[in-house]
Formats: structure tokens, sequence, C-alpha cells
């Protein structure tokens, strides 16, 4: 481990040396690049500096496309031929805030630790991804990770805090550490955010019951089924299967995964055209139970990990903090009615 | 006693009540700093009859001042409207005499990307800017700005309407075909878009740039390409023939929209009718046609690449015209 301060200069060689090695990708504002006219996107993408780091703004969509990519490929197939497509990424850091590395746990939880099976197209870039820290000095105003106990981290290759005259650092992976051969050491801790501004109670026991409960009508008039809350979740994997056909060939091909969400239509269809979750309504419950009921029955933790990008993206304000609370509401009071 | 020609030339109105007149203040793109509004204030309240009226060219109207207190009221409304003009770049040699012209009409915008989601540009801004090159002038022209095809600011009733409009740039790789752009643009738009091995196509053919399958993509697969504009001209309502605006330049850039402003002044300047009081764009291109008109405001424009100028051909409505 090693810990110290560099400055503006030094963190320019720093870089120099990681970057022969490492694709850096960080959270960065892309001016004008947003969807409203005038207006910029808070992404992920490549970095050629820790100049170009956005280090005090949440960003619009999460980190999860480098580790499930949008589309990916899976095999190639000729009649009856099947040649599996392994496409590896180069050696990667990515700087995530501590949500989003519990959000790593959840898919790891999802694609790795999976006791049936697991998926080697996730594995083979999540071993060449990297973690680095970065903190969060104030808590934003839709996070909740507090509540969802997802604040904290201790896994990390490496932690970096951006101050006003360069950068204080943390090193924990030894394979790193050359690369930091300049600064002078300080120590240096992150800190976590402890407190929520709107501080909830994660509901523990949900019964089947709830399923039937009137809170989800509400959103059926709401929700547009934009999937907005799909694609910005750190945690939200689903996709689905495209068979991209040669041209001129039915029987040659490629098929890929690509990314879904419950909330669009079609999720639910099945053979037969049967939508068996047409109300937008049953489509949020599914999804705010996933969330943090029936992934907590398989993995003992929860899915959701409070980052609050569903409530920022929204374009209906639907927020998954306040219906949590409805439901906190709901079950406390079958509580006491006993 | 009053030269009625030059108290209207100088944007004040002539009442129906004998002595009274209305000030009509100019608000370029309808954007106005908030601290005019107590100028706006002690003028209803001092000079006219406590009313301001909200009139469709965005500009205000103070109704029940007297004519014979114009002079005081230049006074008060000097430094305001030497400020609002200021902000488009447009000085007033003198300000105290008031407006020094009525004829171009003030550009009205919609609040465009200030507050709009649908918007694709700032129009209050372009408005501004359109300002700079037509004002002040006496030739009868009205122009507005609206920031998408939804055409709140109603371009389409102007002698000249800027719709601002946007290429929808289409990264497949971001693509999860939830085809939420596909069924806006069949129900709100021209269905410009169609599903192809599970990537989107856009046909151009159709597709008229208002940017809502940027709004609607929850992957930002569809982003803001270039900005453009129609540039749509002839629209105008009245007591002979009403009609709309049609297309006029397609994709023009924001130089050729103000180059498009500015010849337009020169066209009317050779072939306006100069025996009638006044005449309006749309007649004088009725006379002269369309081609010469197409022909002579475009003279000497630096077209972008991508515009394209296209004929039209819109007659629009005429009442019942008795034959003499």
């Amino acid at each position: 481990m090693k810990t110290l301060k560099i400055t503006q200069k030094e963190a320019g060689s720093i870089f120099e040396s990681l970057s022969q090695k490492y694709k850096i990708i960080a959270p960065v504002e892309k001016i004008g690049e947003g969807k409203f006219s005038n207006t910029s996107l808070l992404t992920y993408d490549e970095v050629k500096s820790f100049g170009e780091i956005e280090f005090f703004k949440k960003t619009y969509f999460s980190p999860k496309e480098i580790l499930n990519p949008i589309r990916q490929s899976l095999f190639e197939f000729k009649r009856k031929d099947i040649r599996e497509i392994c496409e590896l990424i180069p050696p990667s850091i990515v700087f995530l805030r501590a949500c989003d590395i519990n959000a790593i746990h959840v898919t790891d939880a999802h694609f790795l630790n999976n006791e049936k099976f697991k998926d080697i197209y996730y594995k083979r870039r999540r071993d060449r991804v990297k973690l680095f820290l970065m903190e969060c000095k104030e808590p934003f105003e839709s996070c909740f990770c507090v509540s969802m106990g997802a604040n904290k981290t201790e896994d990390y290759s490496g932690f970096v805090r951006k101050v006003d005259d360069g950068y204080e650092i943390k090193v924990t992976d030894s394979e790193l550490e050359n690369a930091f051969s300049e600064g002078t050491p300080k120590d240096v801790e992150p800190a976590f955010v402890e407190k929520d501004k709107n501080p909830i109670t994660i509901p523990g026991d949900i019964e089947p019951s709830l399923f039937e409960n009137d809170i989800w009508k509400e959103y059926s008039k709401r929700c547009n089924a934009c999937g907005r809350c799909n694609t910005s979740c750190p945690t939200c994997t689903c996709f689905t299967i495209q068979d991209i056909f040669s041209e001129n060939s039915n029987n040659a091909g490629e098929r890929r995964r690509i990314w879904s969400s419950c909330q669009v239509k079609n999720f639910a269809i099945l053979a037969g055209n049967h939508d068996f979750r047409i109300p937008k309504g049953d489509r949020m419950r599914y999804k705010v139970l996933h969330k943090i009921r029936d992934f907590r029955k398989i993995t003992g933790f929860n899915m959701c990990v409070g980052c609050g990008r569903c409530d920022d993206v929204c374009p209906e304000y639907i927020s998954m903090f306040k219906c949590i609370e409805k439901i906190n509401k709901i079950t406390a009071k079958k509580k006491n009615d006993g | 006693m009053y030269n009625t020609k030059k108290i209207v030339k100088n944007a004040f109105r002539i009442s129906k009540v004998r002595g009274e007149s209305a000030i009509r203040l100019r608000i370029p793109g309808g954007d106005l700093d908030a601290r005019h509004l107590d100028t706006v204030k002690k003028l209803a309240k001092e000079f006219g009859n406590g009313t301001v009226h909200l009139s469709i060219r965005q500009g205000f109207e103070i109704p029940g001042v007297k004519l014979s207190q114009i002079a005081e009221i230049k006074r008060v409304m000097a430094a305001m409207i030497y400020d609002i003009e200021k902000e488009s770049n447009v000085i007033l040699d003198s300000p105290q005499d008031g407006y020094p012209s009525a004829g171009t009409r003030n550009i009205s915008a919609c609040i465009g990307d200030r507050v709009c989601r649908f918007a694709n540009c700032d129009a209050p801004l372009l408005a501004r800017k359109i300002e700079e090159i037509i004002y002040p002038n006496d030739y009868h022209l009205k122009v507005s700005v609206t920031a998408c095809p939804n055409d709140c600011i109603k371009a389409h009733m102007q002698d000249i309407g800027i719709i601002s409009t946007v290429v929808p740039d289409y990264d497949s790789e971001r693509c999860i075909s939830c085809e939420a752009c596909i069924d806006n643009c069949c129900l709100r738009v021209s269905n410009a878009l169609h599903l192809a091995n599970h990537e989107i196509i856009r046909d151009e053919e159709y597709c008229i740039k208002c940017g809502e399958c940027i709004l609607k993509c929850p992957m930002g697969a569809f982003s803001r390409g270039k900005s453009l504009y129609r540039i749509i001209v002839g629209g105008r309502t009245g007591k002979k023939n009403p009609r709309l605006a049609n297309t006029f330049i397609e994709d023009a850039s924001e130089e050729v929209v103000l180059a498009v402003c500015k010849n337009t002044y020169s066209f009317i300047h050779r072939n306006i009718d100069t025996k009638l009081p006044k005449e309006h764009l749309g007649y004088i291109v009725d006379r002269t046609g369309f081609e010469a008109f197409s022909q002579e405001v475009t003279e000497g424009i630096d077209m972008n690449s991508e515009a394209k100028i296209v004929k039209s051909n819109n007659p629009g409505y005429f009442y019942k015209y008795r034959a003499a």
C-alpha cells in the first residue's frame, strides 16, 4: 500500500505511465451532448488525463456498459457450426463511487457467483478491470446509498481525491504501485458519506400481498414506459437475444445479446404474443421488488445500491426512493396491525 | 396639430379615442429583463389607463396615453428602449426621440431551449441576432423564430418564419431496439423511422429533423447532430388572401438565415409598389413570382452544403371578391 500527494505536474507523468498499460475510464462531462439542446451529458468514457475526469458530479448513465456492453456478440453460426466470439477488452482502470463499486458486486453475484452458471463473457471483462474509488464529500440530492448499505467499500485498487493543487492518492494494488513513483508521502484515507439527505428504512419482510396493493396503480398512470430507469441503473443487467443473419443467408449469422428493460414494451412477451405484464404499475412493481426483495432472497443483500440515477433520469419524476417509502409504510402498518 | 404619419412611424398608435394613443414597446425575442417592468408600470400608471396589453408579436402596448404627452413619454422610456435594443446590438442614436421606425415588426420567438425540452435552439437569442440585422427599418415585415417544428410561435403565419431543426445522429452500438423512437415518430411526427435487422433506419425523405427521436431514446443512441433551420416564407393573415408560409430553404445554417433576412430587404426595396401606403412581402412575391424572389434573395449568399432551396406554390385562400 502507498499513500501520497501529487502535484498537477506529477499527475501528468503518473497518468502517462498508468495509461501505458491501462485504458482509463472515468466520469466525464460532454458539453453540448445532452439530449436537450445546449445541455451536457455526464457519462463514462475513456480519459487521456486526470484533468478530464469529472470528480464532483454524478453521471447520467452508470458505468455498467464497461462490463456489460450494450450489444455483445456471443457466437457466430453457420448451419450447425458454432464459433464462440472471444472479445478481450484492454486492461482497464475504472473510476467509481462507492455505490457503483457495490453495484459491481451485484452484477458479480448475477454473472460470476452464481452456482449453476458462470458467465464467461462477463468474466473475461471483469478480470481485466481494476476499480479506482472516487469519494463523495456530500451525498447528492437523490442518493440513498447509506440507507441501502452501499455507501462504503474496501474493494478498490486505488483511490484518487482531487484537491486544489493536485491529487491525494491511495494505492492498494501492488501491481500499480510502480506507476505512482512520484509525489510526496501523505496519509490518505477515503471518506464515505455517512448520512443520506433523505434517509429511508428498507422494508424487511415484504409479503406477496403487496403485489395486489393499490400503490402500483398510480404508476400505471404516471409511467410512460421509456425505460430510462433501467438503462441508467448500475445493477439492471437484463438482456435479450438477437440473431443477425448474414446477407442472403437464413442459416448463417451472429447471435448477440443486447440490453433489455423491464419497463419497455415487449419485455414480457411470450410465444404467441402473450404479454403478461402490460400495466406499467405492474412493471414498476416487478422492478422495485426485484431491487429490494427478490434478489435479496437469493443473495442475502439488496440489489439497489441507492445511487438515485433512476430518480434523476425519470422524465415523469417517478421516484424509487418515494416508492420504497410507500412500501415501508404499508409493511410497517401490517406489522402494527399484527 | 398632430402628424399621424410621423406618430405611427415613431411606433405610437392612433387610437379610436380622439387625442389618444398607445405606446408600443419592442421586445426582440419576447425576452425581457424584469427590471424594465418598473418602467412599463410607470408608463401605464402615469400616462396610460393603468393597463398593459400583451400583443401577439410579444410587444407591450400601453393604451390610453395622450397624444399631447408623447414627448414626455419618450423621455421616460428612452433609457429602457435604448437598453432593450442594445441587448440586440442595435444602438439607437437618439432614444429620447423614441423608436426610429415601426415598419419592421418586433421579432417574436418561442422560449426555446431556455426552458422547453423540445427546443433545438435558443430562439430568443436568434431573434435578437435577426433584430441586429434588420432593425431599424421602415419596410413592413414580420419575422418569427421557433425552436422546433411544433411551431408554437406560429412562424407559419409570418412573412419569414425560422424553424430550428437538428440532425439526429444515430449510433447503432448504443441502440437497444426498444422502438421508442419509431413508435413516437409514427404517432407524433412523420413515421420516418423503421427497424431493419434490429437497427433504426431513418428515411431522409420523410424526416423533418424535429429531434423527437433524440428525446425519446433512453440510451442516447440518437444524439444531437448539426443544428439547422427551415426558412419558411409568405405566411400572412389579412383581409384578402390569408395563407400559411411554405418552405423556402431547407437545412439552412444560421449564417444563411441571417443573410436571407438581410437580402429580403433589398428585394423589397427593388420591387415594392411605392404607390401603395405599404405592401406586404407576400404580395410583392406574388407579383414578382416566387422564382424571382428566390433568385434575388439567395444571390451572393454562400449556402451551407446541406441547404436546399425549394419551390413554394401555396396560394393560400381568397375571400370572395366582388368583380368590379
